[in-house]
C-alpha cells in the first residue's frame, strides 16, 4: 500500500517536473489594453490565472492587435517564439487563426466565441446571459421610471442574448420594465459609449447596462448622471460604488488552465467549450449597496434555481417585440436558437439589425 | 572655406540625418533606462524584429509598402505648397473602387482582373484626391481641412459597403467582402522565405520616377514657383488650378495603390480597418524626409522595421505597446528638431 503511494507520488513529482522542464509556451493575442477594466483584462485575468496555477507554464501576449492581418502577422511571431498555444481572444480573430491552423498543425489554438473548429483549433465560451438575467433583476427592482438602457457594440447573437437576458430578468420583477438599446458600432469607442449614455439619461432612462469592451466609459459616464449601473466582463465595482448594482464578469482561468493541461497531456480535443454559472466561467459580480437585502436573496436564490437546472433563462412564454409568441408556456428557446439570437423580447426599444 | 557650397551640401545632406538618429538614439535610450528596460538590449531587439529574420523582413516590407507610398501622396501635392492629410481616405477610397472591379467579376482571368482592379483603384484614388484639389482650385477652400474631413468620409463607405452590401453572408456576421480570388492579387516575390509582391519594387520605381520628373524637369520649378510666389508664376504662365487638381489626383491615385494592395494583398478582404493608419504615418514620413522623394524611400523603411518590431518588443522584452508609439514620437522630434535647428542656423 505505501510503496503504491510512494510510486504514485514519485509519478506526480515527475510529472511535474517534466511539465515543468518542458515549460510548455503559451500566448494570448488582445483586441484591446489588457488593462481595460473589461474584456480584454477578463481574458488577462485568465492569463495570470494559468501563469500561477500550471507548473512550468511560459505566457506571453501583445496588445492592442486590431481585427486584420495584423493578427496574422502577430501570432506568426508568437509561433515562432516558440509558443505551442495560443489564444486568440477576439471575435474578429477567427477567419486569420483558421487561416493559420492549417499553416501550423503543430500549434493548438483556441478562439474566444467562435461557431467554427479546426482539428487544431478549439472555441470557450460561456452564457453570460444567466448572470445578466440575475443583473436584469437588480435593475428592473432599481429602476423608478421603469427604463433601462444598454450600450451594444454590434448586433450579434451574444449581444442580443445580454439584451433579452436582462429584458426578461427586469419584467419578471417589474412588467412594465423596457431596455432601450444604442449601438455603437464599435468595440472600443468610448467617445460613443459616452455619448450613448447621455443620450439615454436625456430619455428617462435610470439604469444602464453595456456590452463594448471597455465598460469604464459607460460607468463613468452613469456616474457622472447619477444613474445605476450593471457591469459587464470584469468587476469594476470600484469605479462606482453608490450606484453599481451588480453584473456578470468572465472567469476564464481555469477553462484555460485545463486547455494547457490537456495539450501538455495530449489529450486535448477539438471542441466548443461552453461555461456558464454552474461551471463558474461566468460569474454573477458582487451587489453594491444600492440593492436591498431582498432583492439580494431573490436574485441569489433565482441564481441557484439556474445553478441547479430549474430555471432556464429561455423558458417560455416569451413574446418578440411585436408581439408575437416566441416560445409557448411550458416550452424553452432551443439551443441553437439562442445561439443564432435575431429577435428581440416585449419591451426591448431597438432594432436587431 | 566658410561659404564652401560642398561643405553646406554636406550639412544638409548628412549632418541632419546623423545628428537627428543620433539624438534619437540617445532620447530613445533615456527613455528606456529611466523605465528600467536596458537601451541595449532593447534596440538589438528591435533591430532583431524588423531586420532579423525572413519572418520580420517580410512584415517589415508589408509595412513599408503602404507607408512609402502614402508619403508619395503627401510630398507630392507638399512641393507645391499643399498640405494634404488626404492618403488615409484616398487609400480607402482607392481600395473600394478596386474591390468593385473584383466583386464585378470574380472569375475573370488574372490577365483582365489585375488590370481591371488597378485600373478603377487608381481612379478611385485620383477622385478622393482631385475633390480637395478642385475645391481649393476653384473656390480656395482649405485643403488640410478638406482632405481630413475626406478620410472619415472614404473610412465609412468602406464600412457601409462592408457591413451592407458587399458583406459575405458566409462569413457569419463577419464584416468584411468575399476572400478576394488569386487572380486579383498582385503577383508574390519569394526570396529565401522572405515574400513580398510586385507593388512593393513598382512603388520604389514610382518613388524614383517622381524624383525625376520633379527634380529634373521644368515641373519641379513650376511647382517650386507656385509654393513660394503664385502671382509670379501667374506672370510666367503656369496656371495654378491645373496644377494643383492633377498634382492632389496624382497624389490619390498613390494612395489608392496603396489602398488596393491592402485589400488584395495583405487583407485578401475589403473590411474596416485596412490600413492601421498607413495614411499618417506616410504623411509624417513624407514630413521627415523633408518631401524628397528619395528619402522618404529609406525612411519608409525604417518606419516600417520599427512598427514591425512593435510585436517583438511585446513578446521578448515585454514591453508595453504604448513603447513603439514613443519611440515613433521621439524620431519625429529628434529629425524635425534637428532640421528645424538646422535651417535657422543657416539663416542666422
Amino acid at each position: 500500500m505505501s510503496k503504491y503511494f510512494l510510486s504514485l507520488l514519485c509519478a506526480l513529482a515527475l510529472g511535474v517536473a517534466a511539465s515543468a522542464q518542458a515549460g510548455i509556451k503559451v500566448g494570448y493575442v488582445y483586441v484591446g489594453a489588457k488593462s481595460d477594466g473589461g474584456y480584454n483584462q477578463a481574458q488577462d485575468t485568465g492569463r495570470l490565472y494559468v501563469q500561477k496555477t500550471v507548473p512550468g507554464v511560459a505566457t506571453n501576449f501583445l496588445e492592442n492587435v486590431p481585427e486584420n492581418a495584423q493578427v496574422t502577422q502577430a501570432m506568426e511571431r508568437m509561433i515562432g517564439a516558440g509558443d505551442k498555444i495560443i489564444f486568440a481572444t477576439s471575435y474578429g480573430y477567427l477567419p486569420y487563426a483558421l487561416e493559420l491552423a492549417k499553416k501550423y498543425p503543430q500549434v493548438t489554438f483556441m478562439h474566444c466565441g467562435g461557431a467554427k473548429l479546426a482539428p487544431n483549433l478549439g472555441t470557450y465560451f460561456a452564457d453570460m446571459f444567466e448572470a445578466m438575467y440575475l443583473s436584469g433583476i437588480a435593475a428592473g427592482k432599481a429602476t423608478k421610471t421603469g427604463r433601462i438602457g444598454f450600450v451594444a457594440a454590434h448586433p450579434i447573437p451574444q449581444i442580443l442574448q445580454d439584451i433579452n437576458a436582462i429584458a426578461l430578468g427586469a419584467q419578471s420583477v417589474n412588467p412594465k420594465a423596457t431596455v432601450t438599446v444604442v449601438y455603437t458600432g464599435a468595440w472600443n469607442d468610448p467617445a460613443k459609449d459616452v455619448a450613448a449614455v447621455n443620450t439615454l439619461v436625456d430619455q428617462g432612462i435610470d439604469v444602464v447596462g453595456m456590452h463594448v469592451d471597455s465598460p469604464v466609459p459607460v460607468i463613468e459616464a452613469a456616474k457622472k448622471r447619477g444613474i445605476k449601473v450593471i457591469g459587464y466582463h470584469f468587476n469594476d465595482e470600484s469605479f462606482y460604488p453608490q450606484g453599481w448594482l451588480t453584473g456578470g464578469y468572465w472567469n476564464w482561468g481555469p477553462i484555460m488552465a485545463a486547455v494547457v493541461r490537456s495539450v501538455e497531456a495530449g489529450t486535448w480535443k477539438s471542441q466548443p467549450i461552453y461555461g456558464n454559472l454552474k461551471s463558474g466561467a461566468a460569474k454573477l459580480a458582487p451587489f453594491g449597496p444600492a440593492v436591498d437585502a431582498q432583492t439580494r436573496k431573490l436574485i441569489l436564490d433565482k441564481e441557484k434555481a439556474i445553478e441547479d437546472g430549474k430555471l432556464n433563462v429561455w423558458a417560455g412564454p416569451i413574446y418578440a417585440q411585436d408581439g408575437k409568441l416566441m416560445v409557448p408556456k411550458g416550452g424553452v428557446l432551443p439551443r441553437g436558437q439562442v445561439d443564432a439570437m435575431s429577435f428581440f423580447v416585449k419591451g426591448v426599444i431597438g432594432n436587431t439589425q | 572655406m566658410k561659404n564652401s557650397p560642398i561643405l553646406t551640401l554636406l550639412a544638409d545632406r548628412l549632418m541632419v540625418p546623423l545628428l537627428g538618429t543620433t539624438v534619437f538614439i540617445a532620447l530613445a535610450a533615456a527613455f528606456f533606462h529611466f523605465n528600467g528596460y536596458p537601451p541595449g538590449k532593447i534596440f538589438v531587439q528591435i533591430l532583431k524584429g524588423a531586420f532579423g529574420d525572413a519572418f520580420s523582413i517580410t512584415t517589415t516590407l508589408g509595412k513599408t509598402l503602404p507607408i512609402l507610398l502614402c508619403a508619395l501622396a503627401t510630398a507630392l501635392p507638399a512641393r507645391m505648397g499643399l498640405i494634404s492629410v488626404g492618403a488615409e481616405g484616398q487609400l480607402y477610397f482607392g481600395a473600394l473602387a478596386g474591390t468593385a472591379a473584383v466583386l464585378a467579376h470574380p472569375e475573370a482571368s488574372a490577365w483582365l482582373m489585375l488590370p481591371a482592379m488597378l485600373a478603377l483603384a487608381l481612379l478611385g484614388g485620383a477622385l478622393w484626391g482631385a475633390i480637395p484639389g478642385v475645391l481649393r482650385a476653384a473656390l480656395g477652400v482649405n485643403e488640410t481641412i478638406v482632405t481630413i474631413l475626406l478620410n472619415y468620409l472614404a473610412i465609412k463607405l468602406v464600412e457601409y459597403a462592408v457591413y451592407g452590401p458587399w458583406k459575405d453572408p458566409s462569413n457569419l456576421g463577419w464584416p468584411a467582402t468575399m476572400a478576394f480570388p488569386g487572380t486579383a492579387q498582385f503577383p508574390a516575390i519569394a526570396c529565401d522565405g522572405v515574400a513580398s509582391n510586385w507593388a512593393l519594387p513598382f512603388a520604389v520605381v514610382l518613388a524614383l520616377a517622381l524624383f525625376v520628373l520633379v527634380e529634373k524637369s521644368r515641373l519641379g520649378s513650376a511647382l517650386a514657383l507656385l509654393r513660394s510666389n503664385p502671382r509670379v508664376a501667374r506672370l510666367a504662365g503656369i496656371r495654378y488650378a491645373p496644377h494643383c487638381i492633377a498634382v492632389m489626383a496624382l497624389a490619390g491615385m498613390l494612395a489608392g495603390l496603396a489602398g488596393i494592395v491592402q485589400a488584395a494583398n495583405v487583407q485578401n478582404h475589403l473590411q474596416p480597418d485596412l490600413s492601421s493608419g498607413y495614411g499618417y504615418v506616410g504623411f509624417l514620413v513624407a514630413w521627415l524626409a523633408g518631401q524628397s522623394f528619395l528619402r522618404i524611400i529609406p525612411l519608409a523603411l525604417v518606419m516600417g522595421g520599427l512598427l514591425s518590431a512593435a510585436d517583438a518588443l511585446q513578446l521578448f522584452a515585454q514591453l508595453p505597446y504604448a513603447n513603439t508609439l514613443v519611440l515613433q514620437a521621439l524620431l519625429f522630434i529628434s529629425v524635425l528638431g534637428v532640421g528645424a535647428a538646422r535651417s535657422k542656423w543657416r539663416r542666422a
